[in-house]
């Protein structure tokens, strides 16, 4: 049997140390860091991305990425309104319309990006700008305020047990999505075909094929995702979900997804999202512009992603003082 | 002839014969002044786009373009509203700002390891918040609007006859790319490195300082873009520039370079951009809704890149077949 290593345990859980001392921080440099008026803000935002990480870590983990989880998600919003206010649909079919079509946005993400050989990020940010041009064009580039059925409206407002229902479907997205990633043969592909995708294929995986469901699952968690937001703002808008698709990759990064594939974690992208929340209501709590927003995110990836390759500061400073060793480079050439 | 020949005397002939449905349709396009106009547009986002050429020629990406200028332009303002130097002391300064942040970007890329677009994003959102901070701002903290008074910088968007500046900056810059690519050693070394990597390595190119030179010139040519924008419109605002990224992407994507590596030259990008401008253009003629512009060139990339793949697909097996039956007599003879 192996000992009890509390070492690794410590090392294993260094992400929720390292989001313990943020919390600590912001405490210490905000009295209203520590309300519960504040915390359920924080809250909110973090559902979000949270449900768009569920799905959209399954792109790095097969060595892509999807940059238009965002546009996917303000799209869903309008078409669920289009579909049940100009088009009187009963609001479950609806819902449904509105992630079949998030299967269709996925499918051709995916199709694109493995069967034409193109670089997933073009194609997603191909993607993102069409599709923002698509929702402007369907909502006329209004914002659209949404009264109506009061039991789509209810996903975003109504709380169960004294907690919002936003937040159970978040937990059941997160627990799907670990489970399928770490215990069935789809997630074990996932992995394989983004770690070596030649011996993946040698062993008798599909890569195109677990690609395309993997963008697939992506799109139609944005989809959800723009769902809940539309019916927690009451409104749907082209331009809702601006910048998201950034948060989420932040969010993945942090939680040890390295964005080369092979691995992923749900768990951690879920930290990364609370994370990805705290500092951007830290930002606002410490009354920083908005522009400090962008910023604090790039810092925070580039920081994040030179962590994943393994480079600490005191070997980084070791490193420069002997640039002829440098980080990655036998395991490159 | 070559499939790239091909490929290029189709998209020219494409350019005419939209050309010319485009002044059917609408008198006002074949117009001195809107082609004219059209050339300016097409130059502003060409000159980043032959920058972009070299960068995608590494088999990298550069999302931080749109960000560079946003950031070169208000370093323009800052100096112009706060101090009272010459354009010839700034607008260095500012270029050499657009190499700056090149070489931060090669750097993380080459020292670290990282995915290039993933960099480049990183950046790119940095430079925009740090855009918004430098913006010159009034008594209340909202963005000011500043005029540029400045006679020289005001000159780079003056016209020669009836051509504007920077359609000749941008032919003259495309047409030193191309000598420097195609005829240059170090030319030859941004070839290898996109096409092979590892034998570019072995054979004793160094990679890394190709890499890192080629994002310089990428933010140089994003911050000379930028002062001629500024020019142009005779103010700075701190969101010039975001989001053209896709605009120089879709210039290059049809001009021909695909993002695989080691192929690519900058003719093809000079007739990508101005295919663009032209549709573009035509959008506007035409009186769509500006809506749609986003949709297609979202969609161009798309359809190119899938078009290119099947004729590449397509003339391998052509000449696969002619190779069998070249082969067939020898065969025969053996």
């Amino acid at each position: 049997m192996k000992a009890f290593n509390w070492r690794q345990l410590l090392l294993d859980l260094r992400l929720f140390w390292i989001l313990l001392l943020l919390m600590a921080l912001l405490s210490v440099a905000s009295d209203r860091f520590l309300t519960i008026d504040n915390l359920t803000n924080v809250l909110w935002s973090v559902c979000l991305i949270g449900i768009m990480c569920t799905g959209a870590i399954y792109a790095p983990i097969t060595g892509g990425i999807d940059l238009s989880v965002a546009t996917i998600a303000a799209l869903a919003g309008i078409i669920a309104n289009l579909l049940m206010n100009v088009c009187d649909l009963n609001w479950l079919l609806a819902i449904a319309i509105t992630l079949g079509i998030g299967v269709l946005i996925g499918w051709v993400n995916g199709i694109v990006t493995t069967k034409f050989n193109v670089p997933a990020f073009i194609v997603t940010m191909a993607a993102k700008t069409y599709l923002f041009g698509i929702a402007m064009l369907v909502s006329n580039g209004d914002q659209i305020t949404i009264m109506q059925p009061k039991a789509f409206l209810a996903i975003g407002i109504d709380k169960y047990l004294g907690i919002p229902i936003p937040i159970y479907l978040m937990a059941l997205l997160v627990v799907f999505s670990h489970l399928l990633l770490k215990h069935t043969v789809f997630g074990r592909q996932c992995i394989a075909v983004g770690a070596n995708e030649v011996a993946a294929k040698l062993s008798g995986v599909n890569p195109d094929r677990t690609r395309i469901i993997a963008y697939i699952i992506s799109a139609v968690t944005a989809s959800i995702a723009g769902i809940v937001m539309a019916s927690l703002t009451q409104q749907a808008y082209a331009m809702n979900a601006t910048g998201y698709e950034f948060d989420v990759i932040t969010a993945i990064v942090i939680g040890g997804t390295s964005l080369m594939g092979g691995n992923g974690s749900v768990a951690g992208a879920l930290i990364g999202a609370v994370m990805v929340g705290f500092i951007n209501n830290g930002l606002n709590l410490l009354d920083m512009p908005s522009s400090y927003h962008p910023i604090a995110t790039g810092i925070v990836i580039l920081v994040a992603l030179i962590m994943n390759q393994g480079v600490s500061l005191p070997g980084f400073i070791k490193r420069l003082r002997r640039p002829d060793r440098a980080p990655g480079q036998t395991a490159s050439q | 002839m070559s499939v790239s020949a091909i490929r290029r005397l189709i998209l020219i002939g494409l350019l005419i014969s939209i050309g010319a449905a485009l002044s059917v349709a609408n008198p006002s396009f074949l117009t001195l002044d809107n082609l004219m106009t059209m050339l300016q547009e097409a130059s502003l986002t060409g000159i980043v786009a032959i920058g972009f050429t070299l960068v995608l020629i590494t088999a990298g990406i550069d999302m931080s373009i749109g960000a560079v200028i946003a950031i070169t332009s208000m370093i323009c303002v800052n100096f112009i509203s706060y101090t009272s130097l010459p354009a010839y002391i700034f607008i260095p300064i500012a270029l050499a700002m657009g190499c700056l942040i090149g070489w931060f970007n090669g750097f993380f890329i080459t020292y670290f390891k990282l995915p290039e677009f993933i960099v480049t994003l990183a950046t790119r959102g940095i430079l925009t918040g740090l855009a918004l901070i430098a913006a010159v701002k009034d008594s209340q903290g909202f963005v000011k609007n500043v005029f540029i008074q400045d006679e020289l910088f005001l000159s780079f968007g003056e016209t020669v006859g009836p051509v504007y500046i920077v359609v000749i900056v941008f032919f003259v810059l495309a047409l030193a790319t191309q000598f420097f690519i195609k005829r240059t050693r170090a030319g030859s070394n941004v070839y290898a490195t996109g096409a092979n990597p590892t034998a570019a390595r072995l054979t004793g190119i160094d990679t890394d300082r190709t890499l890192i030179g080629v994002y310089m010139f990428s933010g140089f040519c994003a911050a000379l873009a930028s002062i001629f924008l500024c020019a142009r419109m005779m103010t700075a605002m701190p969101e010039f520039g975001i989001g053209s990224e896709m605009d120089v992407i879709a210039s290059v994507v049809i001009g021909g370079t695909p993002f695989t590596g080691g192929i690519g030259d900058i003719w093809g990008t000079v007739i990508g951009t101005l295919f663009l401008a032209l549709i573009k253009n035509g959008i506007l003629k035409l009186g769509l809704s500006p809506y749609i512009q986003p949709i297609v060139i979202g969609g161009i990339i798309v359809v190119t890149v899938v078009l290119d793949v099947w004729y590449k697909g397509f003339a391998e097996q052509r000449v696969a077949k002619l190779a069998r039956q070249k082969q067939m007599p020898t065969r025969e003879g053996v």
